[in-house]
């Protein structure tokens, strides 16, 4: 049975690209093989921090029974020294080609290639061809990888296939485990690297990594009737990060499990990439979870090393938090007015008192949000949240609560920062009122005061805001005009040289994050949003209920028969866009009057309708129209009745085109 | 077990003995090792360089008064410089470990991808920071660019932590506890907080209170200037020297909270235009 091994030894992969280059490299191998017509039983890429490595067994090539290839030459009006270097290439003569479809073939009887000769020729360029997301040089090589390479092995069988990669020749060298040996190792055949890599504390399968890693913590996690908080993208990295893994239990001392929660779990997975172990009731036990990679014995010095320095985070941690709550949220929201929040916009005190004039606005009186929203950024220059800048929003909360403020309002100051990311929650009642506030003071005073978002640029975030506040006010369904919303943000800004016209800049750039969220919600075309837009009053609820219903007509059957009435209108039109005036003496039949008066009324139907509405118009119309196409003949002899019928269509045409835009829809 | 000025001594020894000539510091406040001309210019243009030594570190955000265990407004880092980049720099590294006591086979020894930029200085690399038993200890980069230039060779800096190496080896959990120096009969021991305690508190309440930010924002406008006079004069070692004189005031500013993070960007750009000019002078007149 025929196996390939290749492995590409480097200095160590960072752990977040490792998946991606794994699925990317599996996928470009199997193709590969497919395209070179090599059958296979099985093919694995494996990753380690050290190397990568292509293990495929049982190749076979597919022998095309006939060895001689059609190839295609130039075309037969080609210049005459192309089909001499055509001539010359493929070593035949004019007399051996075949003319084909206006092109000139030559048989060619090339031998067929190898696995061997196949890996050889191509296997440096699969290797290189990927594009890591950052790749450096080093020393004076020209070789661009994502790390320095160290050694390329490649072996078919027992042989090894020396292909050419960079500066470096395929051999059959190897390395074990850094911590096992650091000598060169010689590999035979396949086999003895596969125990090679066994006896020298390499796995290279993450998979097998990783379910190693699950199972170790789980037995800890039973042993001490503890539950396991794994989140798996930092189970990832881990993986990413041993060759060996090797799961060890660590302990916390105790006088640090007064912290909050969040500040222990954040000092200890996004720094130091343990796992926490918690309790039944959610709190975090005194016992942490960290993977090793040394093999080891013992391994006592390793935890100790561990411990202390998971310990001096949480004291670091333990003397902010103490400072802060010495400090005190009356101190800190004092200070709020000396911290800038943009060097047009005033300080983060001005900011607050913004955030509780649109609260106001979106629910007045509301004594408990405006509480909130006058606390909710009292922890913004907390030591804790100048150390940890994700914790914004979770140290207010416990500041909050450390001062006696109402549980209410204190889970308003954590959520208000809600949604996130595409996959958070979003807030509900109050804590969505102060978080549509928080929001929409960001994208609205910021662009008051000259920021912008560009295609490349958001620094201030103003697009996620701006989304961020279409997804509360619809999840919430909070009726307001957008427009008043944002001219109130204009009048309460204090900034210097404002300008009135910025109240429509920013209600364009909200019409503009709006219809994007239309199109991915429902697929509508972006003219046909833009019609719904220009049609509706500002109200994102209602505009986005307008669109729902649309989305929901386009795809009824009843539309389907007012787009194949489109069809035929356009057709019979022709292209001639002849928009004159219709003659009423020369309209004689009832069919033919009914379709004026259609045509008419339609006019006199203003913007005041609905899109709904006069979608429904057309439905009704229908019947009509198709009467007419049956019973009235346009192209007569008498050419001013003709001409009468065709403007006729015409115009109806145009009235329904001017309703919404048909071809868009069609052209899907 | 090693005295803090015995780690110092070793790895000098060690680096000494894989052929790099051992510097002396750069008379000057700089942010780190990297700031000192034997890396800033010395990693741009062909010629091969290989070079170990200690620099003094200053970073005035960081003053504490000498009450926090591991931050310091100046402490020390011990840099080394290898151009072109060699193949087993990774063992040798695992090796010069060893020689100050943190056995490679012993400690779980991690490199971690942490990619180092310097926006003052138009300077990045790849690499890693080195962790040992979870606690970082070295900065290991490739130079790609410094000066907004192309490194052609590129060189590979390590930049270890004295500090933190020296709280590893000697087992202590506060920087002023480490022993500076070998206790003999007739010599006394001496810790770090006996050496520079009082050096620490005085500083940080220069740094956080007292510096004259009018002078601080009159010295920066005329470094920059006489920076872009001597690099007209093709004067680049002198020029960059400016530079680095730029560079820490712009941190002494920055510590008394003179800077908003609008004008923040306009400073940095500033010291990186100087920076490029004065490196892009070193790389012409050393064709």
């Amino acid at each position: 049975m025929n196996r390939l091994l290749i492995e590409i030894l480097c200095e160590e992969i960072p752990a977040r690209m490792q998946k991606t280059a794994q699925e990317y490299y599996l996928s470009k191998l199997k193709s590969f093989l497919d395209q070179k017509k090599i059958n296979y039983d099985e093919c694995n890429v494996f990753l380690t921090p050290r190397r990568i490595v292509f293990l495929v067994a049982n190749l076979n090539k597919i022998r095309n029974g006939n060895n001689s290839q059609k190839i295609k030459g130039p075309k037969i009006d080609c210049k005459s020294e192309h089909l001499k270097a055509f001539c010359k290439n493929y070593n035949i003569t004019p007399d051996d080609l075949l003319i084909e479809n206006n092109y000139y073939y030559c048989i060619s009887n090339q031998r067929e290639q190898t696995i061997e000769e196949v890996i050889f020729h191509s296997m440096a360029h699969i290797i290189l061809k990927y594009s890591w997301p950052k790749t450096m040089r080093w020393a004076d090589n020209t070789m661009h990888w994502v790390r320095p390479v160290k050694n390329i092995l490649c072996l078919f069988n027992d042989k090894i296939i020396p292909f050419e990669c960079g500066h470096f020749t395929a051999n059959n060298i190897t390395f074990a485990h850094r911590n096992i040996t650091d000598q060169a190792i010689l590999i035979q055949n396949i086999d003895q690297y596969i125990d090679t890599m066994h006896s020298g504390f390499v796995i290279i399968d993450q998979e097998i990594r990783r379910k190693k890693i699950l199972k170790e913590i789980e037995e800890y996690a039973q042993k001490l009737q503890l539950i396991p908080s794994i989140n798996s993208i930092l189970l990832d990295e881990v993986v990413g990060l041993v060759e060996y893994p090797t799961v060890l239990l660590g302990k916390i001392d105790s006088k640090f499990l007064s912290l909050p929660k969040e500040v222990i779990i954040t000092s200890m997975s996004v720094n130091q990439k343990y796992f926490p172990l918690l309790n039944s009731d959610n709190t975090i036990s005194n016992y942490f979870i960290f993977v090793t990679n040394i093999v080891l014995k013992d391994y006592n010095e390793v935890i100790q090393g561990n411990e202390r320095v998971l310990s001096a985070r949480l004291a670091d941690a333990m003397h902010l938090y103490k400072h802060d709550i010495n400090v005190g949220s009356k101190e800190r929201a004092l200070n709020l007015d000396k911290i800038i929040f943009h060097s047009k916009l005033g300080s983060v005190k001005d900011k607050c008192t913004r955030i509780e004039a649109i609260c106001n606005y979106l629910d007045k009186n509301n004594k408990t949000l405006l509480h909130a929203a006058f606390l909710c950024k009292n922890d913004i220059k907390s030591e804790m949240v100048k150390e940890f800048p994700s914790l914004q929003g979770v140290m207010g909360y416990y500041y909050a609560l450390e001062d006696d403020i109402d549980s209410e309002i204190a889970s308003l100051i954590l959520n208000h920062y809600q949604p996130n990311s595409a996959t958070d929650n979003i807030p509900k009642n109050n804590t969505a009122f102060l978080a549509l506030a928080d929001k929409i003071d960001n994208v609205c005073s910021l662009m008051i005061a000259g920021e912008f978002a560009s295609s490349s640029k958001d620094p201030y975030a103003l697009r996620r805001n701006a989304l961020g506040c279409i997804r509360i006010i619809l999840a919430n369904q909070i009726h307001f005009n957008i427009k008043e919303l944002i001219a109130c943000c204009f009048t309460i800004t204090k900034c210097e040289k404002k300008n009135v016209n910025i109240i429509e800049v920013i209600y364009n750039f909200f019409s503009e994050r709006f219809k994007h969220f239309l199109h991915k919600k429902y697929g509508l075309d972006y003219h046909i949003i833009h019609q719904i837009i220009s049609s509706s009053d500002a109200d994102i609820c209602n505009i986005d209920t307008n669109a729902s219903k649309i989305h929901n007509f386009i795809h009824s059957n009843q539309f389907e028969k007012i787009t194949s009435t489109y069809k035929r209108l356009v057709n019979i039109s022709g292209t001639s866009s002849n928009e004159g005036k219709i003659d009423t003496k020369l309209l004689h039949n009832k069919e033919e009057i009914k379709l004026y008066d259609i045509i008419n009324n339609s006019k006199l139907c203003n913007k005041d309708m609905t899109l709904i509405d006069k979608l429904s118009l057309l439905e009704n119309a229908i019947n009509d129209i198709d009467d007419f196409f049956k019973n009235i003949m346009i192209n007569v002899e008498d050419k001013s009745y003709a001409n009468n019928r065709l403007l006729l269509v015409q115009n109806l045409k145009n009235m329904f085109s001017k309703i919404i835009n048909f071809d868009a829809i069609i052209s899907k | 077990m090693l005295s803090f000025q015995n780690i110092i001594f070793t790895l000098q020894k060690y680096w000494a003995e894989q052929g790099c000539c051992i510097l002396q510091p750069y008379d000057l406040e700089m942010g780190a090792g990297t700031f000192h001309s034997a890396t800033v210019l010395k990693c741009l243009g062909p010629k091969a360089w290989k070079v170990a030594y200690v620099q003094p570190s200053r970073r005035p955000t960081d003053s504490r008064y000498a009450q926090h265990p591991n931050r310091l407004q100046y402490y020390y880092q011990f840099q080394v410089i290898i151009k072109p980049s060699i193949d087993n720099i990774q063992d040798l590294y695992l090796e010069s470990l060893n020689t100050i006591g943190i056995n490679p086979h012993k400690q779980d020894i991690r490199f971690v991808e942490d990619d180092w930029a310097s926006p003052t200085l138009g300077a990045s690399g790849l690499g890693w920071e080195i962790w040992c038993n979870g606690m970082e200890v070295t900065q290991f980069t490739y130079m790609q660019q410094i000066g907004s230039i192309q490194c052609e060779p590129v060189s590979v800096e390590i930049t270890y932590g004295l500090e933190r190496l020296a709280l590893y080896i000697q087992n202590k959990n506060s920087v002023y506890d480490l022993i500076w120096n070998e206790k003999s009969a007739d010599t006394k021991e001496m810790t770090y907080g006996d050496i520079t305690s009082l050096f620490e508190k005085q500083f940080s309440h220069y740094n956080l209170e007292h510096a004259n930010t009018d002078l601080l924002l009159k010295d920066f406008i005329n470094a920059e200037s006489e920076s872009q006079r001597m690099t007209e004069l093709n004067l680049p070692y002198v020029a960059y020297e400016f530079c680095i004189k730029a560079s820490h005031i712009f941190n002494l500013l920055d510590a008394r909270n003179k800077i908003s993070t609008t004008e923040r960007e306009n400073y940095i750009s500033r010291i990186r235009a100087i920076t490029k000019a004065a490196c892009s002078n070193w790389i012409q007149i050393n064709k």
